[in-house]
């Protein structure tokens, strides 16, 4: 029942490629690049400076951020009390971070025992997004004894979740990606570079969705040619189908160490284009409780004065607003531009928010 | 690969609802208050309707050419406008009469101040407003439902004649006998059902009712507002009634005679002339109970509800912004808080 909740349920449109098994589909060339240090003598005995050491010198970006993660451990080695497996894949088609934590289990909590040495903690967790309501495989309960936290609730998880947001321990923690800690273990067992990366290719035009490994540096192109197109897309997306970015040339667009998804859709183009009926749905959904429906008219009225009392910097940017109007118009696209305006205008440095990072 | 400028924007996929659907629930809902009143009246209710729906949809594509605008007639809501016109009147209303309600809520309350979405008055109501105010007569004049009348032949028939002179017998409506400040003749259970002369589709309380939970369920009307307007005006007829007779009494035949029920679910309905947000919509519907119920004790009208849900039109800026302004505060709040706390911990 829609009414009495706040937020959005989203269909998943997981499956099928979240329960195949992930494909490699790697440029043989980089493929072989190792990395020119003397591998640790025992590598489930490495020392803390040789694990930061080897991440470094392998290049293993955390995905999530596009961090490298050798600064996230050095930081970790100093404050850091806990940390968290980033597994939440909850904008729909997206699965390429809960599947390979499924699917490529020991190399996943080889990374993490690397990270536990460094961190020196035992304070550990994975957090996956629950609300898959289309999954055949079962998300557990424990992995390699480690308690899976399920975020539950609407779209977006983190924004949502008490869970996430009050923990003790906010700002103080190791938040990594699972594809970062596998490449960990494999720079550190195998002197590999991380030359890979983990996404999903979905959509509805594309013929064989599934999760495959690339290599960075593949075209958008080749890697939907990989998996076949059933259909001409009219919209071809780098990233989540709720926060990505529209693809103009596939063949110069390249698949990078952040890159989470390619999707590839076909739309009906004419349901677009009403005007706005200020049904207020936007305003239900809105998980920062902003006013999207008025800042949209502000700014595509330019009364940019007016919107002081909306608060647009509160913005998380999760597109929740564009994707419930019913009018199909660009709400998010207009909040994020108030969101620009009113950082330069109405706020001071440093009394912005850094609420949400999760 | 072509892409439009709205394929640049994230996010990449949308809801399965569109503006049509919004309207179309709206319009299913309306059919079947159509049907209810063919059973009552007869055809005539039926052809008002299409006659209705015709001026307002020919008038919307008028305007918005216009404006030199493409007409968007998909988006349904000229039709929802027409279809409401007809159901707030009697079904012995001439056909100019709608006719000239219908064009006078599109081409003067809807078009001028930019169509869809833009409208500040809801143009069914300021359609029935101009018309109560230049046809009382006929705009106040209710035949007695499911009633054998007699034709401008001679011959007996059960329903009005679509077409020709009408000869019908007239009821006395409870609006009417509320005003005089008397107590109706019909049994509260019968006007539940829908059987006292009235506006042709705002008798049947009980399948209004069903409409609203339809509405609510499909979250075409939030339950706010509703509960906030009903809320109000039943509080009012139990404090004040008008007439001699016992307080629930009053609150019965206030909350089902005339227009009130068909109002508070259609006219406030409408999501472009009421607020967005859920409190401005409970102060907006509990101010608006309070001030239908002063028009209909003060008001010199049958039915006044109109005219005072434009007056309340009229003020939802004013309660979207009092509303922004508490949201805000709240917003602020809890940032200032999880601020603090982050700061207790660092210290």
């Amino acid at each position: 029942m829609a009414m009495f909740r706040k937020g959005v349920l989203l269909a998943q449109h997981k499956e099928p490629a979240f329960s195949k098994p992930i494909v490699r589909f790697v440029n043989p060339q980089t493929d072989r690049m190792t990395i020119e240090r003397e591998p640790p003598a025992n590598p489930a005995r490495a020392g803390v400076s040789d694990i930061v050491e080897i991440a470094q010198a392998a290049g293993v970006t955390d995905e999530r951020d596009g961090k490298p993660l050798y600064k996230k451990l050095l930081r970790a080695r100093e404050r850091a009390v806990a940390v968290l497996v980033d597994a939440v894949d909850d904008e729909p088609y997206v699965s390429s971070r809960i599947a390979p934590l499924l699917q490529c289990r020991e190399e996943v909590l080889g990374g993490l025992a690397l990270c536990k040495q460094v961190a020196q903690t035992t304070n550990i967790s994975f957090v996956v997004y629950q609300s898959i309501t289309d999954q055949k495989l079962g998300l557990p309960r424990t992995i390699g004894g480690m308690p899976v936290v399920r975020l539950r609730g609407a779209y977006p998880a983190p924004a949502q979740s008490a869970k996430m947001k009050m923990r003790e321990e906010k700002g103080r923690r190791l938040i990594v990606g699972t594809g970062a800690l596998i490449h960990l273990y494999r720079a550190v067992w195998r002197a590999k570079r991380q030359s890979t990366t983990f996404i999903t290719v979905a959509g509805s035009c594309v013929a064989n969705p599934m999760n495959l490994e690339v290599s960075i540096g593949l075209s958008v192109d080749q890697v939907l040619e990989r998996c076949g197109l059933s259909a001409e897309p009219t919209r071809v997306v780098c990233g989540g189908s709720m926060t990505g970015i529209a693809v103009l040339d596939r063949d110069a667009t390249c698949v990078t160490h952040t890159t989470r998804a390619i999707l590839a859709f076909r739309e009906n183009k004419k349901d677009a284009l009403f005007s706005c009926i200020g049904c207020g749905r936007c305003e239900q959904v809105c998980p920062a409780g902003l006013n999207p429906m008025y800042i949209h008219r502000f700014v595509e009225n330019s009364y940019y004065a007016n919107l002081r009392l909306f608060d647009a910097h509160m913005c998380v940017e999760c597109g929740t607003c564009s994707y419930i109007c019913p009018s199909r118009l660009t709400v998010a696209a207009s909040v994020a531009k108030a969101k620009e305006y009113a950082l330069c205008h109405f706020i001071q440095p440093g009394e912005e928010t850094d609420e949400l990072d999760g | 690969m072509s892409l439009t400028a709205n394929a640049l924007y994230a996010p990449h996929i949308r809801h399965h609802e569109n503006t049509r659907t919004v309207m179309g629930d709206v319009i299913l809902v309306l059919v079947v208050l159509y049907i209810m009143a063919y059973m009552h009246y007869g055809l005539r209710a039926v052809a008002l309707g299409v006659w209705s729906v015709a001026i307002c949809v020919l008038a919307d594509v008028a305007g918005t050419l216009m404006r030199r605008q493409r007409p968007h007639i998909r988006d349904l809501s000229a039709v929802v406008t027409g279809m409401l016109l007809p159901l707030m009147m009697p079904v012995s209303i001439p056909y100019r009469v709608v006719a000239v309600a219908a064009v006078v809520a599109v081409a003067v309350a809807k078009q001028p101040f930019g169509g869809v979405g833009h409208n500040v008055f809801n143009p069914a109501a300021a359609g029935f407003s101009f018309a109560a105010i230049c046809f009382g007569v006929q705009m106040f004049t209710y035949p007695e439902p499911q009633q054998a009348l007699v034709g401008a032949a001679g011959e007996e028939a059960v329903f009005l004649p679509v077409l020709g002179a009408l000869d019908f017998v007239s009821g006395i409506a409870p609006t009417f006998t509320l005003r005089l400040g008397a107590v109706p003749q019909y049994e509260l259970l019968d006007m539940a059902m829908g059987n006292y002369p009235g506006p042709m589709g705002a008798t049947n309380i009980l399948v209004i009712l069903a409409c609203l939970l339809y509405l609510v369920f499909r979250n075409t009307v939030r339950w706010d507002m509703p509960v906030a307007f009903f809320g109000a005006a039943f509080l009012f007829a139990y404090i004040f009634p008008r007439s001699q007779m016992d307080r629930l009494e009053s609150v019965g035949y206030e909350m089902m005679s005339g227009l009130l029920l068909f109002a508070g679910v259609f006219l406030l309905g409408d999501p472009v002339t009421t607020p967005k947000r859920d409190l401005s919509k409970v102060a907006f519907g509990a101010v608006a109970g309070v001030v239908v119920m002063l028009f209909r004790r003060f008001g010199n009208m049958e039915e006044s509800i109109t005219f005072a849900i434009l007056l309340m039109n009229a003020t939802t800026w004013g309660f979207d912004m009092l509303g922004e302004r508490v949201y805000g505060k709240i917003r602020r709040h809890r940032v200032e808080v999880f601020n603090s706390q982050k700061i207790q911990k660092k210290a």
